[in-house]
Order: C-alpha cells, then structure tokens, then sequence
C-alpha cells in the first residue's frame, strides 16, 4: 500500500482545523483554555453533525493548537509555504512519521491462522487431512472419522505458539461460542483453575 | 590470636551499625538483665549473638556464589578468539537456521493440514467480558458498588476489579448466570449482553436490566470517565448499534434499550410464569425512580448531556480567577 492508514490518521489528527471540534459557547473558559484536539474517526468530524451544529463555534478569538504560528508569518512566507490554499496547510502534502511499521517486529505466519485454532488452556487443534482426498474408497466410519478435529500434540503446539503473535495468545470473550466448553480443561491439574 | 580478634571486632564494628537496632531490640526483648548485656561487650560476644540472631542457612536465602556464574565475555585471542566458539562454515557460523517449522523439503505440518478458517471475520466479532452474577453479589456485598444508585459501566469499572479493553474490541460486560440461585440484590443494572435466566434472577428480585450498546469511542470514555473529562473534550453522542446487533437491542426478550416499553411490561409478566415467580409490582414500589432510571439512548454518563463540557472546580493551571472571570 502507497500510504498507511495510520499515518493518514496522524496527520489528520495533527492539524486543527480538522481535528477540532465546535464546542459550546457555554462553557468558554475551557474551550479558550483548552485548545480542544478532537477525535478523528475514518476522516469525518463527528462533531458538526446532530446536536453539535446546534453549539455554535467560538469564532476566530480561540487559539488553535499550532495555529498561532501560522499567524505570525508574513503573507509571503506563507505563499511559499501553502501556494494552493492561501495560509491553510494543505492536510494531504503532510504524512506523519510511522512509528510503528512491521519492521523489527513479529509477524503472525498466516497460514497457521488459517488452519489451526488455539484452546485457551493452550492446545491447538485441527482438522484431519485428506478428508476430502480418496472419499470413494473410504467407508462410513473412516469418513466419519476423517471428518473429526483433534489435538496437536505438545511439541506442534509450542511450535504453533512461537508462529503467531500474542494478539492469538490472548483469551477471547465471545458470546455464543461453539468452542466454549473446550476453552478450559479443569480435568488436568496443570491446566485447572479455580 | 589477638589481631584475629582485633580484626574480627573491627569487622564487627563496621557491621554491628548498619543492624545495630535490630541487635538491641532483640537483646532488650530475649535477655532484659543488664549483667548479660554486661558481657557482651566483647566484639566476638556481640558478633557471636548476632549470628545466633539471624535464621538459619537454607536454600531461601542463600544467593548463587559471584563466581560461578560464566561472564557473557566474547572469547578473544587465544583463549578461542579465532571464530569465538562458532564453527568455520555453515549454518551456526552464517546464523542461516531453517525457518521454524521448517521440514528438510518435506511439506511442513502446518501446510500439511487442510484450511478450516477457524477465525474467520474475528476481526468483525465483538467481544463481552463475563461478569457473573455471583462477582456481582459480592461487589454489592462488600460495598463497592452502591445498589440505590443505578449501575452502569462506570460503576462496575469504578469498582477497580473489572475492567475491559475496548482495544481489544471489548464491548462491555456479558452478565452471567453462575450464583444465579443466590442472588438477592434489588438493582437497575444496564449491561451489554445478558441471557434470559439472568433476567429472570434479577427481575424476580424486584429489581430492572436493560441491555444497551456503546461504541468504542464511548466505551473509551466511560470505562475511565476521570481520565475523560481531564481532556477537556466535550461528551460524545452514543453512537446507534450496528447492523448485526440492531436485532439484540431493540429486542424486548433481551430488555434491549431500543425495544417498546410496553413489550418490555409483557415480556417480564411472561417471563415470571415461565420461571414461576410471583412478579413485583414497579408502581407501588419505593424504589420505583430508581428502578425505571434510564439514559437516553445517545447518552453516555448518567446526568450528564452529549456535547457538554466538565469544568474542574479548581481554576485551570495558568488561569487567574480573574482572567476566568473575565471570560
């Protein structure tokens, strides 16, 4: 990809003009004190829309975050600086530092996502190979059989542990989860908890 | 003889200050006659009672010898410097390993095993911490959450015991029934996902559940509310639910905050006689204010509006009360 999301998002956020909100005339002292940087979600301001448009902005006396620089400057300086938009930074020329690229870091190996599945209690399963290879020559109970998942075993699992990330490790809270019985192993006095 | 005794009480003398009130309590406390403590005076009597003092030598506090543990030194020159350990060629000399998982050319195991898409759309699926109704009792029971108020995600999460990361896209908390059969408090709970025993618990008690959604940003806001309104930003709008979870929330069956009223009022007189339990009347009841307590569905903090702004009571770092004032 030519540009990140991240960085987009940062540089969105950098910049006042977009990132600052319209905030009530209610409550001034905050507002001027506060120069307020707001949340920016996929681009889009949340706050003119809805009740927000019905707060009115403070108007040019409210100093933004690193705008009074701006104002300091002489028309031509300026020019130079933002030839298109007459003293507004253009938002799409600047792209903020990426801090944290997948460099230097590990990355999940994708194909063990794809066909494995990890246990909270630390096991890793799968489903059987060849079964969908050779079914003509199968009977019913090996095709029942083949259609089964089943445990990897210690050495495959540690191997599965040390592929992905922790994003994977972590314990997942789903709702309805078809896998919720198999999550824990109270059984097994290593893998029991109160 | 004597310049061991000499050097033994000069050692005595440069350890007996850093442990000397310990010394004196315990000869204060295990030998009060002075005549004893007369005795002592000799370094070696001191030393000797001090180590009669200390615990014995065990493997708990004993710490490894200094010199026995290898120094991470590189070897260089002679002392095999030549390729410091390493072989002259190869994978252990280049630091080339086979990739983990790697089989020698064979299909690895973990391509070997056909693709089941266990975590399909896990990205997509939202998440509910559990928090049953037995944690909940005991929250109550200990007093940390306070029942004549209504609860919300900022109780339960003010209560510094359970907490949830809409970062790891965490939804709220999914109330589960484990101490169901012993649950006695009477409160007007807001959750995020709740099953129909859990209902039933609640409500036979006389008490009120409603299920509501918060989108992240609120979440965010509402797991840490202090740490929200130090940002001086004003409170957002609650977003609505998405598509796949409109269906949960507007339903009466589930308390849903989007649902009718009314079917609400149905549905919990239906739900009494399936589970047999005579249902309170709301009306009559004292708490009736507290218990029918709801938010606005774009509402995030309980008394507090979408777009306001919380001001500290205490002037803002740089601002004089007259500057304040003059604003």
């Amino acid at each position: 990809m030519a540009f990140s999301f991240r960085a987009v998002l940062k540089t969105l956020t950098s910049f006042p003009k977009i990132g600052t909100r319209n905030f009530g005339s209610t409550f001034p002292s905050v507002a001027k004190e506060r120069s307020l940087t707001g949340r920016v979600q996929n681009g889009q301001n949340y706050c003119n829309t809805g009740i927000f448009s019905r707060w009115g902005p403070l108007g040019s006396n409210v100093p933004q975050r690193g705008f009074h620089l701006l104002k300091q400057l002489t028309p031509e300086v300026k020019e130079k600086l933002f030839p298109l938009q007459n003293g507004t930074p253009l938002v799409e020329s600047s792209r903020g530092l990426v801090q944290y690229g997948f460099k230097g870091r590990r990355k999940t190996v994708k194909a063990v996502v794809h066909r494995f599945f990890r246990l909270d209690w630390g096991a890793w399963i799968r489903p059987r190979t060849g079964r969908h290879n050779k079914l003509w020559k199968k009977g019913t109970k090996q095709r029942k059989r083949a259609r089964t998942h089943v445990f990897c075993n210690s050495q495959q699992s540690f191997m599965l542990d040390k592929m992905v990330t922790r994003f994977w490790h972590r314990k997942k809270y789903y709702v309805d989860d078809p896998y919720e019985s198999y999550h824990t192993r109270p059984n097994f006095w290593i893998t029991h908890r109160r | 003889m004597l310049e061991f005794e000499s050097d033994l009480s000069t050692l005595v003398a440069i350890i007996i200050p850093c442990i000397h009130s310990y010394v004196s309590t315990y000869l204060e406390w295990s030998c009060t006659s002075k005549q004893i403590q007369m005795a002592l005076r000799n370094g070696t009597d001191r030393a000797l009672a001090l180590i009669r003092t200390l615990p014995r030598v065990s493997a708990f506090n004993l710490r490894p010898d200094p010199a026995s543990r290898a120094d991470g030194k590189r070897p260089r020159g002679q002392h095999g410097g030549r390729r410091h350990g390493y072989p002259q060629k190869g994978a252990k000399q280049r630091q080339t390993f086979p990739r983990l998982g790697f089989e020698n050319g064979a299909v690895p195991f973990y391509l070997r095993i056909p693709k089941e898409n266990y975590y399909k759309g896990h990205h997509l699926r939202r998440q509910y911490p559990p928090l049953s109704l037995h944690q909940l009792q005991t929250l109550i029971d200990t007093q940390r959450i306070n029942p004549s108020e209504p609860i919300d995600l900022a109780t339960i999460c003010n209560t510094k015991i359970f907490s949830f990361n809409p970062g790891y896209r965490h939804f709220g908390f999914h109330l589960t029934d484990d101490g169901m059969d012993t649950f006695q408090a009477k409160i007007n709970i807001e959750v995020q996902w709740v099953t129909e025993p859990v209902i039933a618990a609640i409500e036979k008690n006389g008490g009120t559940i409603t299920t509501a959604y918060y989108d992240v940003e609120s979440l965010w806001a509402i797991r840490d509310p202090e740490h929200f309104f130090q940002r001086g930003i004003p409170i957002m709008k609650r977003m609505l639910p998405p598509e796949d979870a409109v269906e949960y929330y507007t339903d009466p069956k589930f308390r849903g905050y989007l649902a009718d009223p009314e079917k609400i009022a149905e549905e919990r007189f239906t739900l009494a006689q399936k589970y047999g339990y005579e249902l309170p009347d709301l009306s009559s009841d004292p708490q009736k204010e507290l218990l029918l307590r709801r938010k606005d569905p774009k509402q995030v903090f309980f008394g507090l509006q979408p777009g306001w702004i919380l001001i500290p009571k205490l002037p803002l770092h740089g601002m004089s009360p007259k500057k304040l004032g003059s604003i």
